[in-house]
């Protein structure tokens, strides 16, 4: 049963034998997988419930309902722009459905440094061969890459550049480039359409337009409390709780640990909200003579990992394909004004580029504002800023060899390169200081890290609060460091694996 | 060249709760906005206003206009970014809308003019030129809470103007591409 906020009667009050907070990757994969056990299960969403004909394609009104703070979620200083759903699915109802498996470097590096276990690329295999045939994952053929992904897999094959064709979660798909905006063809197999119905079919409940503020230990039960919300002003409208043994924090890297912090649980090492990963990202955009059009077609189906570790640090950058909204780019683009305005009259001809820096020595923070909601902190690294530098070069470098007429980084004063020889000179140039240069993240990962060592860590390898007995955080908050690639496969067979768990060890009480 | 180095640069919250002081003597400095300006904020703001003072609204279109470089009375100019700005922030969390106001206060004040801008004039009264010179100055500024608040007022302005369909055709966006037409 999935109810709407304005379907709660109130005062709302339930039970069950596991409540879970968020309906993403983290919280809809684990309902499905504990209601499949014959678990009572309850899941909160925040968000609302929208299904395909909400979604016109506009960025209106995308960002209006699908999006954490409309948008316009970002850190403190605005430096980075913050990139979330919040709806049903999470954003997995709003991604590109770029579908890659963790690199073994990567979890090797948990093993390592924070002795995470039972989830090496072995561990894991089956539970990654099980999300990605539930999500019918697969690379598309040639003919479906679209112009803007084209200059990516001809400019860096071009330049000797080593290129991958990336899974997708789709059936049947329109290319209609709508991905970001929510799909109107029901053609990605977001959470919303897989592991929720799934879920419900199976006996659990989603309350959506619910925003938990707290969770008390009662015993070995706990209480999670919250407010019912408007769907259209997010105003309260009344208060629900949810009695479980087992809670399940699945909010996300930014808004999981906020619930924590507030709850003051799970955080005697000090850690909840602290080591925020970002998977930090910028763009170059160049100008084609030829048409690209590049918010149409396939948003993301090809990238260049040449760079991503190739200096054994398990560091350095990642170059893929972006789709280009009006809005988003007239915030993107540098400068303002006149200038700004051919910038955008140039849309039609316009190529895009991400760079995304897995980070070695950045990291950030979320906190508690004095309103009860996120406040994010981040600090680039000298390392990771020279990443990204060399990052924005070598996507330069692929724009040209794949035809472009000049290329443009983000940044704040407009930095235009006209021909290669002056991308190294361009860029060292440039101010690279906050807010010199526009950033985002669609990765934000780690604030409830996983380890071994309840000092320096807050949940274990099952994700269990090494504090709280029956906690779980289920997100991109546990994992220890940047991934390198886009997380939701990561964070699916995480989930799934972590939800068998807890159903073989937990017995249900909520009958 | 990394912001790992200190000190902590100041974030909103912080730049905004330092400036409580200034604002309150910017409060005052509000309070003799020239009769020349309100008879013009009488004339020219949309009437029902759900947000901005009559004051902000003008300001933040005048913001708008020069950042979007679709000036009032030039072509293409389809869209009232500061209406919708109005609309937007009508709806949002009251501690979004208490910085905005701030914001506009101080980004349109005589002290914030003189002090940061060099100029004897506040933002709304300044011509064309001028006021890209001032908003080029708070994109640029060595003080981290000038280019935030840049950012802020980049942000809305590039949203709400380019979220428009009025917006689109002058871009050669036409909207997401029908089903099997996106190559």
């Amino acid at each position: 049963m999935i109810v709407r906020g304005r379907d709660v009667r109130t005062p709302m009050h339930d039970a069950a034998d596991v409540c879970i907070i968020g309906s993403g990757c983290g919280g809809g994969a684990s309902a499905k997988i504990l209601s499949g056990a014959g678990k009572k299960v309850v899941l909160l969403e925040e968000g609302g419930y929208y299904t395909s004909s909400d979604f016109d394609g506009t960025e209106a009104t995308a960002y209006q309902k699908l999006y954490q703070r409309r948008a316009g979620q970002a850190t403190e200083d605005l430096g980075v722009t913050v990139l979330q759903g919040r709806c049903v699915g999470g954003s997995t109802t709003v991604n590109w459905m770029t579908s890659l498996r963790t690199p073994e470097f990567t979890l090797e590096d948990w093993r390592r440094k924070f002795d995470v276990e039972g989830l090496s690329g072995r561990d894991l295999e089956p539970y990654f061969e099980r999300v990605e045939r539930y999500l019918n994952v697969h690379p598309e053929p040639e003919e479906n890459h679209n112009a803007n992904n084209r200059i990516i897999l001809d400019g860096a094959r071009a330049m000797g550049y080593r290129t991958g064709v990336n899974g997708r979660n789709a059936r049947g798909c329109q290319k209609s480039g709508a991905c970001g905006l929510g799909c109107p063809f029901d053609a990605k197999l977001s959470v919303a359409l897989t592991y929720i119905p799934d879920a419900v079919k199976q006996g659990a409940t989603l309350y959506a337009d619910c925003r938990a503020e707290k969770i008390e230990l009662r015993g070995t039960t706990k209480r999670v409390s919250g407010n019912i919300l408007d769907p259209d002003t997010r105003v309260p409208t009344g208060e629900f709780s949810v009695e479980a043994p087992v809670v399940i924090v699945a909010a996300s890297a930014i808004n999981s640990p906020v619930l924590l912090l507030k709850s003051r649980i799970a955080n005697s090492s000090g850690e909840v909200g602290k080591n925020l990963t970002f998977h930090l990202t910028t763009a170059v955009a160049g100008r084609f003579d030829r048409l690209i059009y590049p918010s149409g077609g396939i948003p993301q189906s090809v990238y260049c990992d040449e760079f991503l570790n190739s200096a054994g640090d398990s560091g350095g950058f990642w170059i893929e394909a972006v789709p280009v909204y009006p809005a988003l780019a007239a915030l993107a683009f540098p400068g303002f004004g006149e200038a700004h305005r051919q910038s955008m009259k140039e849309f039609p001809h316009t190529g895009a580029s991400i760079v995304l820096v897995k980070e070695t020595d950045s990291s950030g923070r979320v906190t508690v504002n004095d309103h009860g909601r996120a406040s994010i902190d981040y600090r680039r690294g000298p390392r990771d800023v020279e990443y990204m530098k060399q990052g924005v070069a070598a996507a330069a470098r692929i724009h040209f060899a794949a035809g472009a007429k000049d290329v443009m980084t983000l940044h704040t004063s407009p930095t235009v390169i006209r021909y290669p020889g002056e991308i190294e000179r361009k860029i060292r140039g440039a101010s690279w200081e906050r807010n010199d240069i526009a950033l985002f993240s669609a990765h934000p990962l780690g604030t409830c890290r996983m380890g071994a060592d309840a000092r320096s860590s807050v949940v274990d390898s099952r994700c269990q609060a090494h504090d709280v007995p029956g906690l779980f955080v289920i997100d991109g908050s546990v994992t220890p460091t940047s991934l390198g690639v886009n997380p939701q496969i990561t964070l699916l067979a995480i989930a799934e694996k972590s939800a068998e768990w807890i159903a073989e060890n937990f017995a249900g009480v909520a009958r | 060249m990394n912001d790992m180095t200190p000190p902590a640069p100041m974030g909103r919250r912080r730049f905004l709760r330092r400036s409580l002081s200034g604002a309150a003597a910017l409060g005052v400095a509000s309070a003799l906005v020239p009769a020349r300006v309100r008879a013009r904020s009488r004339n020219d703001a949309p009437g029902k206003l759900q947000f901005f003072t009559e004051e902000e609204y003008l300001v933040f279109s005048g913001a708008a206009a020069r950042l979007t470089g679709h000036y009032a009375s030039g072509p293409g100019n389809r869209v009232d970014a500061a209406l919708r700005a109005d609309r937007f922030l009508g709806t949002e969390d009251p501690e979004i809308q208490d910085q905005i106001h701030l914001l506009l206060t101080i980004f349109n004040s005589l002290p914030a003019a003189v002090l940061l801008g060099f100029t004897f004039s506040k933002f709304i009264d300044m011509d064309g030129t001028a006021q890209d010179k001032y908003l080029e100055g708070w994109m640029t500024s060595s003080f981290a809470f000038r280019r935030t608040a840049f950012q802020a007022l980049k942000r809305l302005a590039m949203s709400m103007y380019y979220t428009d369909e009025g917006a689109w055709e002058e871009i050669g966006y036409h909207g997401i591409v029908s089903p099997g037409e996106g190559r």
